[in-house]
């Protein structure tokens, strides 16, 4: 909202003149300064500032509450406009509440004199500062008074109006046609109306109608002035998605004890105006009655709160230029203004922090004893961190939510243990229509984003989570977190990759990002975690299973239980993903198994002399797999065999050769013939046992 | 007979045609066979100086050793001239262009967003504040009814909401954590600190974002004061500015503290000047000032609704958007960029570092 500099001042007149003090003396009251214009206003240079304003501070919306915070922070008087006296009386016309969501409403007969007289100058410079005048005098005078007051009124054409005007809940199938809409809306019904004995006049607290309005031909005004419940115009304001001045000011609390003010203020300007004259008395209805709600303050309690004492003098001083009453030296009653938001002592208390300013109280840091140590799974977060940067990673947090065809481009299918999801039930996007009950599809939209920027080389990870459905009745104990009724959320660390390992190498003999460069990123994981890790083949019941290459992918375990996934994604969904020219291989891993308890193995004696190193060379088809080959080598050979791995593999067309590494103890010496007699036994049980599928050595 | 003479200036001719070939080595060695060998001809003149008369034995002897000196100590610096020669020229074969750039695999980057939150939870911890976690999916309960936020409020407007299946929804606050923490009771001092993703049900554009992240902290214990919650808002202001940096407190309004407090630092950018090149700040759109942190004493309807309203105790709870602040730290208009995977924005980032 704005608020023009001389018209602060017409209110509280000790406002400062400086434009920078007074916007430093705004934003130290909480009265937020967002922006700062020197406009010409009647012909005079004055600066606006636009405010934002508290959410529970209804009566901030108006020039008299932030005067009103200005004269208490300044100890200076405070201005209020000028009224006209009216007598309360019987309405011109039969005026019914219906419902509880009006407190109280006032109607007065005005005479309309000339539609578009002008106002007085220095109510003139005020809607010239909000940039609001229209020139027809009664709907100037109503955007003033709300301004001025914070009190929304309407004015509407009182010959317009058939029979009596009733406050009551729209009826099904309800219609009203707003000012400024091109056509009628449909009412959700329980919206709160003001209707005459034939249509709907306005939605309280939101917005009049058209039909009757005041124009230029108008020349009998009835003017409404209410207070409604501001849940209701919340509601109303939403259901009609018509959002309007007076609906925020509504909505944020209002005071019940402008009803009259307000017209009393209008009848004045606009009589002041030539406009037009009140023509009977004030009717007002409603059950609306001050509570009269005190709130006690102990001043022991106060001072230790802010580490200050206050002068109760001072704490009269202050709460009674908000509007406060003093019952008694500790005793307060809450004005009408303040009765939504005003409960508690510590309610008083901020009220007494802002009159005499936050950064003025005192400040103190409390005694530490000593800090804390970072937690298990913060260690092993940075430990992941740190390994999966130093090997090119970068992090990235994707959505928790995407649209509903992933489920498609992963080729799930309703029975698959990945179909079912939680689902968004108010998304505003169709890409947050499911919560993620994976990490692949997001990984691989990452891989199509940075494929259509051609990036040439890209690893990826991220720490996330997965949603899914609990399943009826269960106590959710699956969860990682202690989640919501019926949703599991489960912690999960994923990484992503295609293209060339080491990024940028000019050297040649660049490895690509593959299943297996993967496979040794959580080998290294498992190392730095002390987590021994194992691989296995994907198991049927894999849930990812569909989505990556059968014959290059693996199930991670630990402990014999699956604990994650990786593998070079299927080339069907890659297709289905869009991506174009690049292979992404991805992996994950539960964020549990991670922070598993670390297992220490034994270091190893050193032997006192180098091994005797053989290498076997061995023509395998891709189909017998080294896993297999391993454990045979191992049993065959003699006591002092020590060790055997994979030396290289040689791949051309279908053949391939894989040729083992074996290692002998190097004391007591062999002689050459016990070494080759070794290795003859190792070839013969490795040839004996897969020589049927084509092993032999080579 | 041998005359020594012309041996000597044979042999010094030949070594220098062996120097100037392309094996210097080579030659020099063969030189050392040819005229100091056992087969050499001064060898053979030195075996026959028993057949010498007495007299001319001595003269003949000490011609012929001179000459032997001469030849091996010109064999010996011709050998060492031919091995400089030989390593000058290795050395050249083994000339590479330095100036290629280093070979190994380059770092990546752990999220900018994660290194404030990083960076935060660091500066928390020296106060004693440990690590807390909530669940992403919440109940309304803990993200609104728990925080004095009841049905209808306006500050359920302020954060619309995803709403999820069996009437859940998406946190819109890390605060869900506090509820959580307060319901499970315990000793006091209660400190806890935590992080995480937040969703607000806004359409995304390049400054508004459905998800993004908050960080949270609250301490609860008999004698917390409102003097605390401000030197504690000072010590982690200044621990992640600096010393220098300026700040300022002032009202805000949050439903689950009472009094609620903002804390502003001065535009790091035009040093809380408003102004840049005569135009308003970008940084701060000319008001010299950002909000970095909201905060507050804990709301008694908080404390009482988790059996905490006892004599004397209180709490404090403040929070950052890690997200605004790591935006504000990089200079980034367009906070999405933050959330779109693109390679190239973080390696274009990498270095420049987020804290």
């Amino acid at each position: 909202m704005k608020f023009a500099l001389s018209q602060l001042q017409r209110f509280c007149p000790a406002t400062p003149s400086d434009p920078l003090e007074l916007h430093r003396l705004l934003d130290d009251l909480g009265l937020e300064v967002k922006r700062v214009e020197t406009l010409n206003v009647g012909g005079v240079e004055d600066t606006v500032y636009t405010l934002e304003l508290l959410a529970n501070r209804g009566d901030h919306y108006a020039y008299s509450g932030v005067a009103r915070e200005l004269a208490v922070r300044l100890n200076a008087p405070l201005q209020t406009p000028a009224t006209q006296s009216l007598d309360q009386g019987e309405a011109p016309i039969p005026l019914t509440i219906e419902t509880d969501k009006c407190l109280r409403y006032a109607l007065a007969p005005f005479a309309v004199k000339v539609n578009h007289a002008k106002l007085g100058p220095d109510e003139t410079k005020l809607l010239e500062a909000a940039d609001l005048v229209t020139g027809h005098a009664l709907i100037d005078v109503t955007n003033l008074v709300n301004c001025e007051l914070g009190q929304p009124t309407h004015a509407f054409d009182a010959d317009t109006i058939r029979g009596g005007i009733t406050i009551r809940e729209s009826r099904e199938g309800e219609e009203a046609h707003p000012l400024f809409a091109e056509e009628s809306i449909k009412l959700p019904a329980g919206t709160v109306v003001i209707a005459d004995d034939e249509k709907v006049l306005a939605v309280a607290g939101v917005i009049g109608c058209e039909e009757s309005k005041v124009t230029d031909t108008t020349k009998r005004m009835l003017l409404e002035s209410a207070a409604f419940d501001p849940v209701a115009v919340r509601l109303a304001a939403r259901k009609t998605r018509i959002a309007t001045d007076s609906s925020a000011r509504f909505e944020r609390g209002c005071d019940p004890t402008l009803v009259p003010v307000a017209s009393e203020r209008i009848a004045h300007v606009l009589t002041q105006a030539g406009a037009a004259e009140p023509t009977g008395p004030l009717a007002m209805v409603g059950d609306w009655a001050d509570a009269q709600h005190t709130v006690s303050l102990d001043f022991a309690d106060l001072s230790a709160f802010f580490e200050r004492d206050f002068d109760p003098a001072e704490v009269k001083r202050i709460l009674e230029g908000y509007g406060f009453t003093a019952v008694d030296d500790t005793t307060f009653r809450v004005p009408p203004h303040r009765a939504w938001d005003v409960v508690e002592p510590e309610d008083l208390y901020e009220e007494l922090a802002r009159a005499v300013g936050y950064n003025e109280l005192p400040e103190a840091l409390p005694a530490i004893d000593a800090g804390v140590s970072a937690s298990h799974e913060q260690d092993v977060e940075a430990t992941v961190d740190g390994l999966l940067t130093a090997h090119g990673f970068y992090e990235v947090y994707t959505d928790g939510f995407y649209a509903r065809n992933v489920r498609e481009q992963l080729g799930l299918k309703d029975g698959d243990a990945l179909w079912p999801h939680v689902e968004i039930t108010n998304a505003l996007d169709k890409d947050y229509a499911l919560l993620k009950n994976n990490t692949l599809g997001p990984a691989l939209q990452a891989m199509a984003l940075n494929r259509r920027f051609q990036s040439p080389d890209v690893k990826l990870y991220e720490w996330t989570r997965t949603f899914h459905p609990a399943p009826p009745g269960s106590d959710n104990s699956a969860s990682d977190s202690d989640g919501a009724p019926g949703v599991t959320e489960r912690h999960v660390l994923w990484g992503v990759g295609y293209g060339a390992v080491r990024p940028g190498d000019w050297g040649g003999n660049n490895d690509a990002v593959d299943l297996f460069y993967l496979k040794g990123v959580i080998e290294e994981l498992g190392k730095a975690l002390h987590l021994p890790f194992t691989f296995a083949e994907l198991s049927d019941d894999e849930p990812l299973a569909g989505a990556l290459h059968p014959y290059r992918s693996l199930s991670v375990t630990l402990d014999g239980r699956r604990v994650g996934v990786v593998g070079e994604v299927h080339p069907v969904t890659i297709k289905a993903f869009n991506i174009k020219g690049a292979t992404p291989s991805y992996f994950e891993l539960e964020t549990k198994a991670l922070q598993h308890e670390p297992v220490r193995e034994p270091m190893t004696e050193l032997r006192a002399a180098p091994d005797v190193i053989r290498m076997l060379s061995f023509t395998m088809p891709a189909s017998v797999s080294v896993k297999d080959v391993l454990p045979v080598l191992r049993n065959a050979g003699p006591e002092w065999f020590t060790g055997v791995s994979v030396a290289d593999v040689f791949e051309k067309n279908d053949d391939r050769a894989v040729t083992f590494r074996v290692a002998f103890a190097g004391l007591p010496p062999r002689t050459a013939d016990e070494l080759n007699a070794a290795c003859d036994a190792m070839v013969k049980a490795v040839t004996g046992a897969f020589g049927d599928r084509g092993v032999k050595l080579r | 007979m041998l005359e020594v003479s012309q041996h000597v200036a044979s042999f010094e001719e030949r070594l220098s045609a062996a120097q100037s070939s392309p094996n210097p080595a080579e030659g020099v060695e063969a030189l050392r066979v040819e005229f100091l060998g056992k087969k050499s001809q001064l060898k053979a003149a030195m075996k026959e100086l028993g057949k010498l008369a007495p007299e001319d034995r001595k003269a003949r002897a000490k011609e012929l050793n001179e000459a032997q000196a001469l030849i091996q100590d010109k064999l010996e610096a011709a050998k060492a001239d031919a091995g400089k020669a030989e390593t000058a020229a290795r050395l050249e074969r083994e000339r590479v262009d330095v100036f290629l750039p280093g070979r190994i695999t380059r770092r990546g980057m752990i999220h900018p967003v994660h290194a404030v939150e990083k960076r935060s939870l660091d500066v928390l911890r020296r106060l004693g504040f440990v690590l807390g976690d909530g669940p992403e999916v919440e109940t309304p309960f803990y993200n609104f009814d728990a925080l004095n936020i009841p049905e209808h409020h306006p500050a359920r407007d302020m954060q619309d909401t995803f709403w999820v299946d069996g009437g859940n929804l998406l946190r819109s606050h890390t605060t869900t954590i506090q509820a959580r923490t307060l319901q499970r009771g315990g000793d006091l001092p209660i400190k806890v600190a935590s992080a995480g993703r937040v969703y607000r049900n806004e359409a995304v554009d390049a400054t508004h974002l459905a998800m993004f992240h908050q960080l949270e902290g609250f301490w609860l214990d008999k004698g917390i004061t409102f003097a605390h919650l401000k030197g504690v808002l000072s010590y982690v202001a200044r621990n992640m500015y600096g010393d220098d940096a300026k700040f300022r407190f002032k009202p805000k309004f949050y439903p689950y503290t009472e009094p609620s407090i903002g804390l502003d630092i001065a535009c790091t950018n035009c040093k809380g000047a408003m102004e840049l090149n005569g135009k308003p700040c970008p940084a701060c759109h000319g008001q010299g000032w950002v909000t970095i942190m909201g905060a507050g004493m804990i709301h008694p309807k908080l404390l009482r609704e988790f059996g905490f309203d006892q004599p004397g105790v209180r709490g404090i709870a403040f929070g950052w958007g890690t997200t605004r602040m790591t935006a504000q730290w990089l200079g980034l208009d367009r906070v999405k960029s933050l959330y779109e995977h693109d390679h190239r924005f973080f390696t274009a980032l990498n270095g420049r570092g987020a804290a």
